[in-house]
């Protein structure tokens, strides 16, 4: 997938380099846009090279709450907190206060995650098969017991 | 017709005619095909879901289609870039090639405000206010380049002389030029109008066009100038 | 192949609903919440389409009028189009790549509450003293700066786009990083679902053109509320750059998943293999590029950007859209065509859109522009990219996918009348705007004047637009039809090609028990050919020799 974004890259790279070559393209505004899109997806390619995220991802464990109630408090926190932008300096305080606490909530639930990933692991090692026949058992994809924001969740 | 300038609608009409053939073309040749292969291999009978033989691709073919309209595209940028190259066309919006007004033509000072225009005859000292219970007439002469030199005063607006098939924005703080040539006498309507929306009255910021015989334009001019 | 079906049975309760980090729940609520916003913008068309019925002002003021287009237009192209599909892919992507879950759940969750939250910030504009915003869509400075629009709905505009792209950013993030990880063993990247390129090439874009969006949003705060920032004599000229330089790609952002959906419905009720699977990726790949190299077309007029260049770049986009054109008519050379809803939507999608991509062709043309640019030539040509492209191309996905959400059926009679009136509708609305258009018809007006003769063909659109209102209309119907008596559809009703139809419907949790091997980009077709290989290959030993004599017989399909 690095290649695709290299690739695309370039070809923004070639269509910008026929501009200004061939058709007079030497506006600065256009030189940046087009400079800053060939600069953002070798950007991209470099980061998924170095970290090695350029594969897809096969097996590996993954222990993810169901619910994610903090996310969406963020989510409106934001929303008040770009609105008190407007609407007054006590909206963008409530927005600011209530982001807090979803970020709070957000830290408990990686940990709890991280504890349900560790049990997974230790499960896998134990010689465990994946707890269900729902997952994708070729890839060795496991979900593990976990709690969703540290409360336990209700098998279904 | 006054040399140095081209007639703009002709030149429109000219290349619409190409572009308009060959979108219609390539519009009824796709419907027909659609239509044939619906019919020509419609499932019959029972739609069990039995696949269909045949290749999945023959890049020779796609790549040799990809050429051909390739052609094509070829062939419609060189013709607008001949019309744009076109030196009677060049110089009808001077600010996109550079070019320069024709020195015998007419100078007209375009001034748009919300909502309404402005003309002003530098060479004869002529202003021609719109106002919201007159609408302003712009008056030119026959078969003559005219050159309008336009600015606004407050937002973008733009300039549209649809029976010339031509337009050009009108911004604040920038001159923008556009050369037109009425090859007839005439009187039109609303002839021009504002195309960039400008705010509450945009939609009746327009003006009338008279075009005069030069003999008729030369009295204009004297009666209304100093 | 099929799972048993493993949903829960019981209601999901509203704290379930609204956070849950499952990537069909947020998928599903994306495409609601944007179909919701799909419905208000039609009506606002309508109330304009109702008023410029006839000549003079009957029933709305300039004022309103200008707020119905400026917000129709938002509604439409920010609002709709670009979360639905982020919506459908949400939801389809994972389940085409044979992935267990979205990369990034609570990203995209964020995603969809910043969406919401942007949305409802631009329409609640039309609750302040002000009213919304009335700029056009586009909000070209100085129109929109504090001195020439002031008022809290224009703020609200501001805040509020740059709140809901930035969620549309956030779930396209979490798709792409899902197409770059969570591939399933054997899914190579030539072996992905033409689906799943479309959003490849329409995500690349997004990575691009949206963080433009968001600081030209940003800066257009801080220049009405703050301090001036466009000033400078070529300040309307950048925003403009800025602006179009997110919304050209926008305007195929929001049409390349369609034609990925298009092509599969096509190859699907082709009984085929998608034709041409490799040029259509690279071409998709192009004009993906292409896309993102004419955004100054939309300037032509200004004398402020090199028209020849963004000319020739406008032109060329016909090359990849072809080669995508002559891979849908390879798709159905010789195929065993099954007329189904999805399919009828899907060739209505090639025939309108083809209307709007060769008036494309035309006004990518300065000379030919100089006329059309912000006349309602110009209107006509980018409903037939955005209606029957984008709306026609969403139908065909909806018709399609529908059974796979909801593991029940739509009607297929209510669909035939609801593609046929849209069909109609299309043509009626949108024609009449390229001859009102051509006669000099500008755009963004409440009215014109009653010497031009243009009552007539406005007429005829307004009448269009009423029978597209009916046709959705038609749709609600048969949505909660078949949410009451829709008959089940069970894993596969369509004879699918991609692994979103190797699970039941609707996908259990964790989307999949087991996974067919993957060996093409349509591992479903592949088995379905294997079992009838084996079959035939069982009636010969049966048949004797007859069959071998012919080999050429083998590959015609079984009557």
């Amino acid at each position: 997938m690095t290649r695709v974004f290299l690739g695309w890259g370039a070809l923004m790279a070639a269509i910008m380099l026929v501009g200004l070559l061939f058709v007079g393209l030497d506006d600065a505004d256009s030189l940046a846009l087009f400079g800053g899109t060939v600069a953002v997806m070798a950007a991209i390619a470099v980061v998924l090279a170095l970290a090695g995220w350029g594969r897809a991802l096969h097996g590996g464990v993954r222990a993810l709450p169901d619910l994610s109630p903090p996310t969406v408090l963020l989510g409106v926190a934001i929303v008040l907190a770009a609105l008190g932008a407007e609407l007054g300096l006590w909206l963008a305080l409530i927005g600011g206060g209530l982001a807090l606490l979803a970020i709070g909530g957000l830290v408990r639930e990686g940990r709890a995650q991280r504890r349900a990933l560790a049990r997974a692991r230790a499960g896998a090692r134990a010689g465990r098969e994946g707890n269900s026949g729902r997952l994708h058992p070729a890839e060795g994809y496991e979900r593990p017991e976990f709690g969703s924001g540290g409360r336990r969740e209700e098998a279904r | 017709m006054s040399d140095g300038v081209g007639d703009i609608r002709r030149e429109f009409t000219d290349l619409f005619d190409v572009y308009w053939a060959i979108g219609v073309a390539i519009w009824l040749l796709i419907a027909v095909l659609v239509v044939v292969f619906v019919v020509r291999y419609r499932a019959r009978g029972d739609d069990d879901a039995a696949p269909a033989p045949g290749r999945s691709g023959n890049t020779p073919l796609e790549l040799t289609y990809a050429g051909i309209v390739a052609c094509i595209v070829a062939v419609l940028v060189w013709l607008t870039f001949s019309t744009m190259d076109d030196p009677g066309y060049r110089v009808t919006a001077q600010g996109l090639d550079r070019g320069e007004p024709p020195a015998d033509a007419e100078l007209v000072d375009v001034t748009g405000a919300r909502w309404n225009w402005r003309f002003d005859y530098p060479r004869h000292g002529i202003s021609e206010i719109g106002t919201d219970l007159r609408v302003p007439t712009l008056t030119l002469p026959e078969d003559r380049p005219v050159t309008l030199r336009m600015t606004s005063l407050d937002v973008i607006h733009a300039i549209w002389i649809p029976e010339r098939r031509f337009k050009q924005d009108v911004f604040p703080g920038r001159t923008t030029t556009m050369t037109v040539v009425f090859p007839d006498q005439g009187f039109w309507r609303s002839g021009g109008q504002c195309n960039q929306f400008c705010g509450l009255r945009h939609a009746e910021m327009d003006f009338d066009i008279r075009v005069l015989s030069q003999a008729d334009y030369d009295a204009w001019t004297r009666e209304r100038g100093r | 192949m099929s799972a048993a079906p493993s949903v829960s049975l019981r209601r999901p309760t509203l704290v379930e609903l609204l956070s849950a980090t499952d990537h069909k729940r947020i998928g599903l609520a994306t495409t609601v919440t944007a179909l919701g916003f799909f419905f208000a913008g039609g009506v606002l068309a309508l109330l304009m389409r109702t008023e410029l019925a006839h000549s003079g002002m009957q029933f709305l003021d300039h004022d309103a009028y200008n707020q119905l287009f400026t917000m129709h237009g938002t509604t439409m192209i920010l609002l709709f189009a670009p979360p639905v599909v982020m919506g459908v892919a949400t939801y389809f992507v994972p389940l085409q790549l044979g992935a267990a879950e979205i990369v990034w759940p609570r990203l995209a969750l964020l995603g969809y509450w910043l969406y919401l939250g942007g949305a409802l910030t631009v329409w609640s504009g039309f609750l302040t003293e002000g009213g919304a915003a009335r700029w056009a869509w586009f909000a070209f400075l100085p129109l929109s700066d504090s001195a020439s629009s002031p008022g809290t709905g224009g703020d609200l505009w501001v805040l509020g786009v740059a709140l809901s792209q930035l969620g549309v950013l956030l779930l396209g993030c979490s798709v792409m990083a899902t197409i770059v990880r969570r591939r399933a063993p054997g899914m190579t990247l030539l072996r992905m679902p033409l689906f799943c390129w479309s959003m490849v090439a329409t995500l690349l874009m997004v990575l691009v053109a949206w963080p433009v969006v968001l600081a030209t949003m940003a800066l257009l705060f801080i220049d009405r509320n703050v301090t001036d920032v466009f000033t400078v004599g070529g300040g309307s000229i950048t925003y403009q750059n800025l602006f179009w330089f997110f919304a050209h790609p926008l305007v195929y952002v929001i049409f390349f998943p369609l034609v990925g959906a298009v092509g599969e419905v096509i190859a699907t009720f082709s009984r085929r293999r998608f034709f041409g699977y490799r040029v259509t990726v690279l071409s998709l790949l192009l004009f993906a590029a292409l896309s993102t190299s004419v955004w100054a077309h939309h300037m032509f007029t200004t004398q402020g950007v090199n028209n020849r260049f963004f000319s020739l770049t406008s032109t060329m986009i016909a090359i990849p859209a072809g080669i995508e054109y002559f891979a849908f008519l390879g798709t159905m050379w010789r195929g065993r065509i099954v007329l189904r809803t999805p399919m009828l939507f899907a060739l209505g999608f090639v025939l309108l859109f083809l209307i709007g991509g060769l008036s494309g062709v035309f006004v990518a043309s300065p000379p030919l522009d100089y006329h059309a640019h912000d006349s309602y030539v110009v209107v006509a040509h980018f409903h037939y990219t955005l209606f029957g492209g984008t709306v026609f191309g969403l139908f065909a996905a909806i018709f399609h996918w529908f059974p796979k959400v909801t593991g029940r059926r739509l009607s297929e009679a209510l669909g035939i009348w609801q593609c046929a009136l849209m069909f109609v509708g299309a043509l009626l609305t949108f024609v009449p705007m390229f001859v009102l258009g051509f006669d000099g018809m500008p755009r963004q007006v409440a009215d014109y004047p009653a010497f031009r003769d243009w009552d007539g063909l406005n007429l005829l659109s307004t009448i269009g637009a009423y029978m597209l209102l009916v046709a959705f209309l038609l749709f609600v119907v048969n949505v909660l039809r078949s949410r009451r008596i829709g008959e089940p559809a069970g894993p596969d009703p369509w004879g699918g090609q991609t692994l979103e139809w190797a699970t039941a419907s609707p996908p259990p949790r964790h989307n999949f028990d087991r996974l067919p091997p993957v060996r093409s980009y349509a591992p479903l077709l592949d088995l379905r050919e294997e079992r009838s290989r084996a079959e035939r290959e069982l009636g010969e030993a049966a048949g004797g020799a007859d069959a071998r004599r012919a080999p050429a017989a083998r590959e015609e399909p079984a009557p």
